[in-house]
């Protein structure tokens, strides 16, 4: 049984995360002041802050990355029995939101869906996803815009953007 | 002869010294090279460790300014740390003067080309508006913070030929609010 890439058929190797530290700031000379714009002087230290590790998500989906070194999305993933049977994987998905109240967390939901739609879009424009790919994100984001009651706020923005559903 | 000293410290506005700046860094969690997976297919098997990428570390951002802290962990925008210029003198007066810190602050774009790239880039212009309100009204942010990035969010948008689409997605949410 075998992690690969539903389009290329490649291994998966690895998921991409992110994690903060802090840059340490020379306490001495915490600036440059030899140079104008006096830029700040770090010791060179720093401060993994573990608890801080997450995963690296685009249009809320985890990155993986294959034996080539390619990167795919979590919902391009499936497994592979030995027999040839294939079978469907989905890794890190961002979870689906509550029902959102205040006024400003459901606008603000409401950008991230559109920017969902209207970026894969964009990628699929320059070849960097494919149109399942694209077609899954934008049902995820009016799936979750739905959960979140902002299914009105996000059609209105898109409206507002010009954007309209393609027939590729 | 008289001496006189100069040091610098890069402060908080209220005067406290910033301790870091925080820098966000991707790292490769590998998976089990001979099988990936759980042998009942759930979950990934990992092979335990981590590759950091240090090269590819970016400044964590919000508002398009970096974030910093002071010792004690509290966090600050780029555009609220000030540079203090203390000159004592050889009677050991100190005399402290101070100006806005002016590095860590994002430029402006050059303007997109295409509708989608430009629509993008109004979405999130749009959001540190609206995204800045909102900490203000949670108490994470100052309303004179918030005062600087919705005016850097609609020079930039002036700028980056995107203002009428900023103020149309503005428009429309708080419409739809309202009503």
């Amino acid at each position: 049984m075998r992690l690969v890439s539903r389009t290329t058929r490649t291994g998966i190797v690895a998921s991409i995360d992110q994690v903060m530290r802090d840059a340490l700031i020379h306490t001495e000379h915490p600036v440059d002041d030899r140079q104008h714009d006096q830029p700040i002087q770090y010791t060179g230290h720093t401060l993994v802050q573990h608890d801080t590790t997450e995963p690296l998500t685009v249009y809320g989906e985890g990155v993986y990355i294959d034996t080539e070194g390619h990167t795919h999305l979590a919902g391009d993933l499936e497994i592979h029995h030995e027999g040839g049977l294939e079978e469907e994987y989905e890794g890190y998905i961002e979870p689906r939101p509550p029902l959102l109240v205040s006024e400003a967390t459901r606008q603000l939901a409401a950008l991230k869906y559109a920017d969902w739609i209207i970026h894969s879009d964009h990628a699929l424009d320059n070849t960097e996803l494919t149109e399942a790919a694209r077609d899954r994100i934008h049902r995820r984001a009016r799936e979750y815009a739905h959960a979140a009651g902002v299914t009105d706020l996000l059609e209105n923005v898109l409206q507002t953007l010009g954007w309209s559903p393609r027939e590729d | 002869m008289p001496t006189t000293t100069t040091r610098y410290e890069l402060r908080a506005k209220d005067g406290t010294p910033v301790a870091a700046q925080w820098d966000l860094i991707p790292g490769k969690a590998y998976l089990n090279e001979e099988q990936n997976l759980t042998p009942d297919g759930k979950d990934l098997e990992w092979e335990g460790g981590t590759k950091m990428y240090w090269d590819a570390q970016v400044p964590e951002v919000r508002y398009g300014e970096a974030v910093y802290c002071d010792h004690a962990g509290n966090e600050y925008l780029a555009g609220d740390l000030v540079v203090a210029e203390i000159t004592r003198d050889e009677e050991g007066e100190e005399k402290v003067t101070t100006r806005p810190y002016s590095q860590g602050i994002q430029y402006s774009f050059a303007p997109q080309r295409t509708p989608g790239g430009k629509s993008i880039r109004a979405l999130d212009l749009a959001q540190w508006i609206i995204g800045s309100d909102q900490d203000v009204n949670q108490g994470a942010l100052a309303p004179e913070s918030r005062d600087r990035i919705h005016s850097r969010a609609r020079a930039y948008a002036q700028a980056e030929e995107v203002a009428d689409l900023v103020d149309a997605i503005l428009g429309t949410l708080k419409a739809a609010c309202a009503s």
